[in-house]
């Protein structure tokens, strides 16, 4: 610790115990000197009335006198120690103040290197992949006749990878502009946000049949748009892992975690290994390969992050083969 | 389609032969001039520089101008075009790699035509710019030299 030491305790009982053994003891000792001195002073009784009465006065005289300098002392005391405590209160105070700017501004850092990170990923990546793929097309285009099959196969693959490429790009763009910006909190009707992003995907793949059993009237406190990209990520997560079953359920509605509230969105489609979740979160970690299930792996770590940005807690369980279930939270413990 | 002039300003070499590729393509026949950073782009609009001969040449029809440039941004370019009595009505559409909302709305802030980002798939790209190149150097009417502010 470098700042001031605490100031000293005062106990009131003890100072006033103190006060009135000093007058005690004084005036034990003046009972006791001032009658053997007037005693050996003065030999004459008729003098002896005035003079035990002038002893009487001059007592009062002299224990009034220490007791106001006893009792200034103590007020004196008092005083300073109320000083000394709101002197240490005003510096704590300020040295919290200025903890606070200092993880504000460390912050504000972190989040302009990401800005930057992201703006640099978004202009300067894009350019060489336009390129390849450009290039990859002219070649297609000017040399056909001369290309055979295998040649053309190759640049299907650059092409292919070109694009790959560019969704991880995009991906990695969503997943910083994800929680980006101020979070703005209101009520989100997540049921209504659940069935729309559901239709959409039914509009998308007429072909496939799932069943959607969705609670209505989910209400939950948080930035809209942030939840709608965490609702369409799961919704979507349990879509394409619900695929190749003939009777694909998908499930939204409310819970507990943790004893708090909480929404899940679950699915009985492909699931995973729980020994891998780990790494569920993780950006660009997947648990599928890409012939088992296409994708790259940011769409979870998004949820997280504007999960954690609002102060919400996500676990995933799953059993292989069985479904995947996601649970969240909105809000901070304490408060919710 | 009348004997005006486009003036590209980008750095990138591919995304440069690219975009030419794109507009010969789409038959835009006009005179197409390229300069590679912002700097360059300034000079060539006032003629000043390396383009001294320039200071009485005609404005180009439109100016497809990148953002992320060497020297100077395309967005400072932007601004300083917009300051000059002789090109603030020069048509200029943001043609960048960047989808960023800020990037758009601080384009449009400072007076840009139009805000184009450039597609990563080169279908969609040469589509792109086929369109720029036909809407800005045939369809659109631009002012022929922006009359003197004072």
């Amino acid at each position: 610790m470098t700042g001031p030491t605490r100031p000293g305790q005062l106990r009131t009982s003890t100072a006033a115990l103190r006060i009135v053994l000093v007058y005690t003891i004084v005036a034990i000792a003046w009972i006791a000197l001032s009658d053997l001195a007037v005693d050996a002073l003065f030999n004459n009784p008729a003098h002896l009335v005035w003079v035990n009465m002038l002893k009487g006065w001059l007592f009062v005289l002299v224990t009034a006198g220490l007791l106001y300098g006893l009792i200034t002392r103590l007020v004196s005391r008092i005083k300073q120690l109320a000083a000394e405590r709101e002197a240490l209160e005003i510096e704590q105070q300020a040295r919290l103040e200025r903890r606070v700017a200092q993880r504000t501004a460390e912050l504000q850092a972190a989040n302009e290197e990401l800005n930057s990170f992201a703006y640099a990923v978004s202009h300067d990546l894009r350019a060489p992949l336009r390129a390849m793929n450009g290039f990859s097309e002219a070649l297609i285009e000017d040399h056909h006749a001369e290309l055979d099959p295998a040649a053309r196969g190759h640049l299907d693959q650059i092409r292919a990878a070109s694009a790959r490429m560019h969704a991880l790009i995009d991906g990695l763009l969503a997943l910083s502009r994800a929680t980006r910006g101020d979070l703005d909190r209101s009520r989100v009707n997540l049921s209504e946000i659940v069935s729309r992003q559901l239709e959409d995907l039914q509009i998308q793949e007429p072909e496939r049949t799932v069943e959607a059993i969705i609670e209505p009237n989910v209400v939950v406190e948080g930035d809209q748009r942030m939840l709608e990209a965490v609702t369409a990520n799961l919704v979507h997560n349990a879509w394409k892992y619900s695929a190749g079953l003939e009777r694909a359920v998908i499930r939204f509605g409310t819970t507990q975690l943790d004893g708090q509230t909480a929404v899940y969105i679950e699915d009985n489609g492909a699931g995973f290994d729980m020994r891998h979740a780990a790494a569920l979160f993780k950006p660009f970690q997947r648990l599928h390969r890409q012939d088992e299930f296409p994708g790259i792996g940011i769409g979870l770590a998004t949820v997280q992050r504007i999960i954690h940005r609002h102060g919400g807690d996500v676990i995933g369980e799953a059993r292989r083969n069985e479904g995947a279930r996601f649970v969240f939270t909105t809000c901070p413990r304490e408060s919710g | 389609m009348r004997n005006r002039t486009l003036l590209l300003v980008e750095d990138d070499a591919q995304d440069e032969a690219l975009t030419l590729r794109a507009l010969a393509k789409a038959g835009v026949g006009n005179r197409i001039d390229v300069v590679r950073d912002g700097q360059q782009a300034l000079d060539y609009l006032f003629g000043e520089g390396e383009f001294a001969e320039r200071v009485s040449a005609s404005l180009p029809a439109v100016v497809l101008l990148d953002i992320g440039l060497p020297k100077l941004s395309g967005l400072d370019v932007l601004t300083r075009l917009r300051a000059h009595p002789r090109t603030r009505l020069l048509p200029v559409v943001i043609l960048t790699s960047s989808d960023e909302p800020e990037d758009l709305l601080r384009s449009y802030e400072n007076g840009a035509n139009s805000f184009v980002p450039k597609p990563v798939d080169f279908a969609e790209f040469a589509q792109t710019v086929a369109s720029l190149g036909v809407y800005w150097m045939a369809t659109n009417d631009p002012v022929e030299s922006a009359p003197d502010g004072c």
